[in-house]
């Protein structure tokens, strides 16, 4: 258990170190910008907000860990890790697979009724690889089952 | 699959939250498994019997079988 609280805490710094490094690029780049370039601002400024989301995770996660009773992380832990929480959640990205994989197909058709071939593409191309990626997976499962 | 969990948990004066406890499981999984909403895994199951000295077959019961 100690050395899962460890992990957990690498991957929380790991996180603040991401979340800064993304959101000093996207501060500096902005500032740095020409001022026509409005596709490549409006990229930095995402990674600026992405990098500001992944900081105020990890905080939020680092805090707790230290304000929070020992206890109360442990039965956070126990409910984490709780067999039935886990099929749960199982159950739940099953179903989330399953509507991600319909709303790329539907998102594809809707972009090329709209015009939009390379919308329409990228939708196509991200349907194929979520499809493979879970061929891989249940490859690999298998394999491990 | 029906079981007799609730009723040996009674037996022994133990509210869901001290099962839960014991077994290092949430409160939540006592109640879906007394309910007959959720079955445990084997090692819950072996655990379960462990903790009341009983086998897992005098806790679980397969309702087919039992027809």
């Amino acid at each position: 258990m100690l050395c899962n609280v460890k992990s957990k805490k690498f991957i929380q710094y790991v996180m603040l170190a991401i979340g800064m490094i993304s959101l000093a690029y996207g501060v500096i780049g902005i500032q740095t910008a020409p001022e026509d370039a409005h596709d490549y601002s409006m990229l930095l400024g995402m990674f600026s907000g992405f990098g500001a989301g992944l900081i105020a995770v990890a905080i939020f996660f680092l805090i707790r860990s230290k304000v929070v009773s020992p206890e109360k992380l442990k039965q956070k832990e126990i409910e984490q890790n709780d067999e039935r929480s886990i099929a749960v959640k199982r159950a739940a990205f099953s179903v989330s697979w399953l509507v991600a994989l319909l709303l790329f197909a539907v998102l594809a058709f809707v972009f090329v009724g709209m015009g939009m071939r390379l919308a329409s593409y990228l939708c196509i191309g991200a349907l194929y690889i979520q499809f493979i990626s879970f061929l891989i997976a249940h490859r690999i499962c298998e394999k491990k089952m | 699959m029906k079981n007799r969990l609730e009723e040996l948990r009674m037996e022994r004066g133990m509210r869901q939250e001290e099962l839960a406890a014991a077994l290092s499981v949430s409160r939540q999984t006592i109640s879906s498994l007394e309910n007959g909403r959720y079955n445990p895994s084997i090692t819950l199951a072996l655990k379960l019997a462990r903790y009341f000295g009983l086998t897992v077959e005098d806790i679980f019961i397969d309702e087919e079988e039992a027809l």
